[in-house]
């Protein structure tokens, strides 16, 4: 009976570490595809000095307002910003790579009915104050999507 | 040591071995140089190093050894000639559209750094064929060098602004569905899937947006791409890029859409990849025939490590 304990005992050990080490692994040889919930594509654009790609996306109403340049209350937009890693089977490509910051903007009616927009940063930090942060990353115009 | 009653036996083997291999010299005719018409015109360091390397298979000047020409080896050699030449031809590069030139050049340095080129087989036996860490480098900085970037161009700009007025009309959906001379049909839906990527090149300055239907995201997300599986999809949207001297990169007007389904039994010759690409907003289908497939299942050979695709996010050990 000892016997068998100890033996379901060694088991466990070796299968739990198996099981690490096997996880490590895998987590390693993972890809994450970014996760934007639903939200559809605004626009992408990058610099090569910072060495950063972004990826803005936004809501129907953020996308429709990209489109035409008037602003409306609901708008979500989401930047996100990655670091530019080198493509690794195409010398003369760029690749997004780790994410570097994620930013949020809403608008909403004040109670003038003037539309007026929140700021957060969900992710990372970025250069320039909310102010600064929301006229350039609404000011983006939308991407043709034939 | 062999008795010679063994030997007396081995005769006649040996006799009829010797005409098979007599016989086989006569099946095909060994390869035939043409003339050098319109060479490939780049410096001479490069040019050297095509000349050592390439030169045997893509051009006119092949130059055999004598024991490429002794069959069954020669079969290969022919065969290798053959498919080099039609690839790319350095005896006649020089009737390529510099755009085609470009496209051409950008390739064969990839092939190169994926190791794919010089084949395995042919610089085992050519030795002084092989390409030296200082070769790689020399055609890198050459195909960067024929491909500049014009800062804030001004006919990006314009062509940008112009689609900006076409956008806000809000009248650019397309009604009829372009179909590739493979069949491979435009997928208006792809807007509603999730983007697996989003690249910026500076060989061809173009930025892509990269979309993945479900089976393709799925499969990434579970590590599932070699192969990936029958169902997948991926809609890459192409743009002209602005690029700015203080390192910013704008997305300017719309240039293309590329295709890749993923169907084994369509398309058994390219490892079940089907290629589309929709030129221009009027999505005008690429390519004259189906065969246009092949030349884009050749360049997609470079990323079999990824399952014949470029730009799936990176590994996450790769990411920093």
């Amino acid at each position: 009976m000892i016997r068998m304990k100890i033996f379901a005992m060694v088991l466990c050990v070796i299968a739990g570490s198996y099981g690490c080490a096997n996880n490590s692994y895998n987590d390693g040889r993972k890809r994450i595809v970014y996760n934007a919930h639903g939200l559809k594509v605004i626009t992408s654009f990058s610099d090569r000095k910072q060495q950063t790609i972004s990826l803005l996306y936004g809501n129907a109403l953020a996308l429709q307002s990209a489109k035409t340049g008037i602003q409306d209350k609901g708008e979500l937009f989401e930047l996100v910003t990655f670091k530019q890693a080198d493509n690794k089977y195409w010398y003369g490509s760029y690749i997004n790579g780790a994410v570097q910051s994620i930013e949020l903007i809403t608008s909403y009616a004040t109670d003038k009915n003037v539309i007026a927009f929140k700021y957060k940063i969900l992710q990372g930090q970025v250069p320039g104050d909310a102010d600064a942060r929301i006229k350039s990353i609404i000011s983006h115009r939308a991407l043709l999507f034939p | 040591m062999v008795s010679s009653k063994k030997l007396k036996r081995l005769w006649p083997i040996a006799g009829i071995l010797s005409v098979v291999i007599i016989s086989i010299q006569f099946i095909q005719v060994p390869v035939q140089n043409g003339k050098t018409t319109h060479p490939i015109n780049a410096p001479e360091e490069v040019t050297k190093i095509f000349r050592k390397a390439c030169y045997d298979c893509h051009s006119n000047e092949t130059k055999l050894s004598w024991y490429d020409k002794v069959a069954p080896v020669s079969w290969l050699v022919n065969h290798d000639v053959e498919e080099g030449r039609s690839r790319f031809n350095f005896s006649t590069f020089d009737t390529l559209s510099a755009t085609d030139q470009q496209v051409r050049l950008w390739e064969m340095v990839n092939m190169a750094l994926a190791g794919k080129m010089p084949l395995n087989s042919y610089t085992t036996l050519h030795l002084a064929a092989k390409l030296t860490q200082h070769d790689v480098e020399v055609l890198k900085n050459y195909v960067v060098s024929i491909s500049p970037t014009k800062y804030h161009d001004s006919t990006q700009l314009k062509s940008a602004e112009e689609e900006q007025k076409v956008v806000g009309d809000g009248s650019t959906t397309s009604k009829n569905i372009p179909v590739a001379p493979n069949g491979v049909r435009f997928i208006p839906d792809y807007k509603n899937w999730e983007v697996i990527s989003t690249t910026s090149r500076f060989d061809n300055h173009t930025m892509r947006v990269i979309y993945g239907n479900k089976v393709t995201v799925n499969a990434i997300r579970n590590g599932r791409i070699k192969p990936f599986p029958d169902g997948a999809a991926i809609v890459k949207v192409v743009y002209n890029i602005i690029e700015e001297k203080n390192g910013e990169v704008h997305p300017g007007a719309f240039n293309n859409i590329q295709i890749m389904i993923k169907d084994e039994k369509r398309f058994p010759e390219s490892k079940g990849w089907g290629f589309g690409k929709f030129n221009g907003t009027g999505l005008k289908p690429y390519g004259e025939t189906a065969a246009f497939n092949t030349t884009c299942y050749n360049c997609h050979k470079i990323a079999d490590e990824t399952g014949y695709v470029f730009s799936i996010p990176l590994e996450n050990k790769d990411l920093k």
